[in-house]
């Protein structure tokens, strides 16, 4: 049972939330902090349970038809444990970023759901109970990406719905499939689904390219990624925590389970299937790093970024390479701790100083010198340069495709980081050495965001740090991940 | 081949006026016109019905003419053979009443729809 | 062995209904919770019925109306004559569902009846709603094939009259249109019957199926004429019927109309019940029952060309439903591709598919009844029809238009509301038939559906509130009133509840559908 409370916890707190109304603002929060912090207890709380192999399978509901089925591996473990923390995190930044704000009843009621949402997805043991909390997300997310309720955010929000619903749509119809070809039976299997090794080839391409594209849809892989940069309409605290960390991981998780348990990693040679999805991944890399370079508004080059590095994950795992693998896991999440300072950072000077487009920063690090820094040590994060965490991803990364002689692909990350500082220069350039404009709301003096906000930014951005550094949890969660994936003992 | 014609004539009327029945309440537009055509069609299934009880068919007809209602022992002690089915009849009875509930309830209505509209026609009838 | 409830419940619903125009008379006050109560009562009636049903070892019940039954005159006669109720899982569960949805339309109507109908006709109202439903329940119970026909039409003149009760001319024109299509359909039916009796003599449906399987087995052919002719013959007449009873495409153009311009509570009674207890259930008893197709001896065509039936009911449709600017209209439009997908899951032929068919029947019933009562609490408030006016309504009715949220998400088939399930369910019917293509049929069905639901429901919520067409409502005063939000709100917790909680109907259907096979 204790795999399926984080799930039920968030699901009830958030009609708790619902029905403490538009006004209790001191209940509501009290109600937040206790579910994702709940959830996070919860999870190291299981979490030396998985790695002895510790923790049976919890079957909830069993009908001839279908199954609902948890089951918590060491992947899963680490995707809950960035997903919990970074939840209650966010959700201090939230209130500072949504005080005064209107709806407040719905935006936290879909918040704490989604992580229900969320958690459910990661613990799911089969097809079927992956699909309902995927399908979950995908609707509980809607109201916050058109939380604004401006013209432009009901666009944002139908444009993710379409894409969602079909890539959910997609999954559906991979599950008949999956169900057909496994006689019945769609649980993850280490190793993959066995029954899948003798069918006809071209319906297992079928099958690949309904879950890359359904799963691929909010893993934003790149001709599939539009909606990502769109609903940067959302408030931040939603751009960041779902657009950066929830929702993409999700997708990307969904494609990691494709590769392992569903096809499994002798089938996927055999169809040559790693070699078209890392030709995806290096196009997903590179174009989203060259789309980048458009952007002139801060959250749109964000989002971009994000693709480009979600590119990475996928293309650690599709490399079926214990390190690539490995620097893939880790980089799951150093890259949601690093974005995700980033993202604070973009939310404080929008909420702030209203500066939206890259120009406008002119200056802005006299007037925030914190939170500009933590931002620059995020770029230098995520652009992969020691000693911050996302050096030791990348440097797994490709180690990894060198192993496996594949020289390309590993400098797709060399040539990927120059482009990525090309594309972070402009924003720091003009934030430190542009002048600042001399509109009269603006002073030389430095006026940082609330304490609830800036607290939350500084956390993160020590952790990148100190990750960096320290050879440490996720790393060692990773690698015990990628040799459960790759089933090396 | 002509016996069997002549066998079934009862059938084949039936047949035919189900058609004629069902040309008018398709292809004419006027309303009363659409009613009597249905009528004509429920009229051909009573014949269908009222034919199949009938003695004449029952001896070479495996089930027609036969009358479960009426235990073989009473027939046998009346003398008689074969005799009309009466359950045909019977439902004709119940259809009846069901068919002129359903005329008496569109001649309602295109008594309605000519008080709005001032024709039957229904092609003029939207504007 | 039977049980008296089978002939109380549509006796008690007759008497109720020949009740109120003498009540109308002398006793007005007592109308409305004579009619409630009543279908209370039916709806106890009903599940204790079920309840029965499930618990004998037989699975069915049979009552035997106006003769006594036993083996001695079985061996006189060799065929049961007079009326048999029989009522297996399937029809008592659907009773059930017929029940329960016309007990929340009468409370519904509470209040919407005296706004929205001419006072003079409020015991009219009544007393065919208690006759529709009367004949929509003998119609589950009923064991004889005749008194089936009889039903059917007590059902379907109900509705006629009921459809055009207000009077407007629209109306009336729906009505009349609505007439002439189903009486046609009904004589497909009646003929079908005089056919079906011709070839074998009862009227009995357990007994006909008997004689069927005789008939197709023996091969008792002539150079011109065999009975099992007459036997296809009945069978294409039969599907011709409830096809055009369940609105299948091709023979559709009847519903919108009749299921739009009704009074919302009726709307929510002739989409929810009747044209699944006149179509599809009875699809379901003919084809299961009586003709037993599931045996097989029809050959593979039949399946083929109901499944095609079905798919382009489902996908058409919902493209004609993208189409609509009236809500209810739209509604209706939906409904049509929903009994699409219920006549694919019928077309397999095989226990998972009727299973999932039966199973989405219910939950369709549940959802489409929530989202017409919601659309006529919506006009009840503010007089829209339209999508266009729907602009910002979830903020001044919230309770409704959640309601409605959740029964639309259900019908998209989104998890964990109830619709999803039906649709897994029946996809994986396809699969384990060996149609996997098919799958692809409620994927696509559900994308268009997403199309116009989320239309209404982003017009619903997502809209800058300063420019709501709404008027804002006077302080103090309520959204609606309970009697119209009360089965509202319970049926869309249905939907939701039904979703996870679909097991326990499965635990109904499962030995209602081997039953069938038996």
């Amino acid at each position: 049972m204790i795999i399926f409370l984080p799930v039920i916890v968030p699901v009830i707190i958030s009609f708790l939330i619902f029905l403490c109304g538009e006004k209790r603002d001191k209940l509501r929060y009290i109600f937040l902090f206790t579910a994702s912090i709940f959830d996070f207890l919860a999870v190291i709380f299981i979490m030396p349970l998985v790695l002895k192999h510790d923790l049976p399978p919890l079957i909830l509901l069993h009908t001839t038809f279908f199954d609902l089925k948890f089951k918590v591996d060491i992947l899963s473990l680490l995707l809950a444990v960035v997903v919990t923390f970074l939840w209650i995190v966010t959700n201090s930044y939230s209130i500072g970023y949504m005080e005064k704000n209107h709806s407040l009843r719905r935006y936290y009621t879909a918040l704490a759901f989604c992580e229900g949402a969320v958690m459910g997805i990661i613990f799911a043991a089969d097809l079927f109970t992956l699909f309902v909390f995927y399908e979950l997300l995908t609707i509980s997310v809607f109201p916050l990406i058109i939380h604004e309720e401006t013209e432009e955010a009901a666009k944002a929000g139908i444009m993710y719905l379409v894409y969602t619903l079909s890539g959910g749509a997609m999954i559906l119809f991979g599950c008949f499939i999956t169900y057909a070809l496994n006689n019945g039976n769609i649980e993850f299997m280490p190793g993959g689904m066995p029954g899948l090794a003798g069918q006809n080839k071209i319906v297992l391409y079928l099958l690949f390219i309904l879950f890359t594209c359904g799963f691929g849809v909010k893993g934003a892989l790149v001709p599939l990624h539009a909606w990502l940069p769109r609903a940067m309409v959302a408030p931040t605290p939603i751009s960041a925590l779902l657009h950066a960390v929830a929702v993409v991981n999700v997708g990307t998780y969904g494609l990691i389970r494709m590769i392992y348990n569903i096809f499994g990693r002798d089938l996927f040679l055999r169809l040559h299937l790693n070699t078209i999805l890392a030709l995806v991944c290096v196009i997903t890399v590179l174009g989203a790093a060259f789309m980048a370079f458009k952007q002139r508004q801060l959250k749109k080059l964000l989002a971009y970024s994000t693709v480009n590095q979600l590119g990475y994950v996928v293309l650690g795992a599709s490399s079926l390479n214990y390190w690539a693998l490995t620097g893939g896991l880790v980089h799951i999440m150093y890259h949601s701790i690093m974005k995700i300072s980033l993202f604070y950072a973009a939310g404080m000077i929008i909420r702030f100083k209203g500066k939206i487009r890259i120009p406008q920063l002119s200056g802005i690090s006299k007037e925030m010198p914190v939170t500009m820094a933590c931002f620059v040590i995020g770029v230098i994060g995520i652009v992969g340069l020691p000693p911050m965490a996302g050096w030791l991803s990348k440097w797994n990364l490709v180690k990894g495709h060198l192993l496996i002689n594949e020289p390309v692909l590993a400098s797709v990350f060399l040539i990927n980081t120059v482009i990525e500082v090309g594309y972070f220069l402009p924003p720091i350039l003009y934030a430190y050495f542009g002048v600042l404009d001399e509109s009269p709301g603006s002073s030389e003096k430095t006026s940082e965001a609330p304490l609830n906000m800036l607290i939350p930014l500084v956390i993160v951005t020590v952790l990148s740090f100190t990750f960096g550094l320290f050879g440490s949890l996720p790393y060692v969660l990773s690698n015990k991940a990628a040799a459960e994936l790759l089933m090396i003992k | 081949m002509f016996n069997k014609i002549t066998g079934n004539i009862d059938f084949i009327f039936a047949i035919i006026l189900f058609c004629i029945g069902l040309y008018g309440l398709t292809v004419k537009k006027n309303l009363i016109k659409k009613l009597i055509g249905l009528n004509i069609m429920e009229t051909s299934v009573y014949l269908f019905f009222i034919a199949l009880g009938d003695v004449r068919l029952g001896a070479n007809i495996q089930y027609w003419g036969r009358t479960p209602i009426v235990l073989d022992t009473v027939k046998a002690r009346a003398g008689i053979e074969f005799m009309v089915n009466p359950v045909p009849t019977g439902l004709i009875l119940t259809a009846i009443v069901v068919s002129v509930s359903i005329t008496a309830l569109g001649l309602a209505l295109s008594v309605k729809l000519y008080e709005h509209y001032g024709t039957l026609d229904t092609s003029k009838m939207k504007k | 062995m039977g049980s008296h409830l089978q002939v109380l419940i549509p006796v008690t619903l007759i008497l109720g209904a020949f009740l109120i125009p003498i009540l109308e008379r002398w006793f007005r006050k007592l109308l409305e919770p004579l009619v409630i109560g009543i279908t209370f009562f039916c709806l106890i009636y009903s599940c204790l019925l079920l309840y029965g049903i499930y618990l004998s070892p037989l699975k069915v019940f049979q009552y035997f109306v106006g003769f006594s039954w036993n083996a001695k005159t079985l061996l006189i006669t060799g065929e049961p004559i007079g009326i048999v109720l029989q009522t297996d899982l399937i029809g008592g569960f659907i009773l059930v569902l017929i029940n329960f949805i016309s007990f929340l339309a009468a409370i519904y109507s509470l209040r919407y009846v005296p706004q929205n109908i001419p006072d003079g006709k409020k015991g009219v109202y009544y007393t065919l709603f208690l006759l529709m439903t009367a004949g929509m329940s003998g119609i589950c119970l009923t064991g004889d094939i005749f008194n089936l026909y009889v039903l059917f039409e007590v059902a379907n003149l109900s509705s006629y009259a009921l459809v055009s009760i207000d009077g407007e001319a629209e109306a009336v024109e729906a009505a009349i249109k609505y007439l002439l299509i189903s009486a046609l359909a009904s004589i497909f039916i009646f003929f079908g019957i005089g056919l079906l009796y011709g070839a074998t003599g009862t009227l009995n449906m357990s007994y006909a199926s008997n004689q069927i399987r005789k008939v197709l087995l023996s091969g008792h052919d002539t150079f011109l004429f065999s009975y099992r002719y007459l036997i296809f013959a009945s069978l294409a007449l039969f599907t011709a019927g409830f096809g055009i009873k369940s609105a299948l495409v091709p023979v559709h153009g009847w519903l919108p109309d009749a299921h739009s311009k009704a009074p919302s509570p009726i709307s929510a009674m002739l989409s929810g019940l009747l044209i699944k207890v006149t179509g599809i259930f009875l699809f379901i008893r003919f084809y299961f029952s009586v003709f037993r197709i599931q045996d097989g001896l029809y050959g593979d065509m039949f399946p083929a060309f109901i499944l095609s039936i079905g798919a382009i009911s489902a996908i058409s449709g919902s493209v004609f439903a993208i189409a609509q600017k009236n809500l209810k209209r739209m509604l209706a439009f939906s409904t049509v591709s929903q009994m699409g997908y219920i006549l694919i899951g019928i077309g397999f032929f095989s226990r998972d598919g009727l299973t999932g068919a039966v199973l989405h029947l219910f939950n369709h019933s549940v959802m489409k009844s929530a989202l017409f009562l919601s659309a006529g609490a919506i006009f009840y408030k503010t007089k829209f029809t339209r999508i266009d006016e729907l602009k910002g309504l979830g903020f001044k009715m919230p309770v409704t238009c959640a309601c409605f949220t959740i029964a639309a998400l259900g019908m998209v088939g989104i998890p964990p509301m109830s619709g999803f399930f039906s649709k897994w369910i029946l996809g994986i019917a396809a699969i384990r038939a060996g149609f996997l293509p098919v799958s692809i049929i409620f994927l696509l069905g559900s994308l268009l559906n997403a199309i116009y639901y989320f239309r209404v429901i982003g017009k619903m919520y997502f809209f800058n509130r300063d420019s709501l067409s709404v008027p804002a409502p006077e302080a103090g005063m309520r959204e609606l009133p309970e009697s119209i939000y009360i089965p509202i709100a319970i049926l869309a917790f249905a939907v939701l509840f039904f979703g996870l909680g679909s097991d326990i109907l499965l635990k109904i259907i499962r030995p209602g559908v081997e039953y069938l096979w038996k």
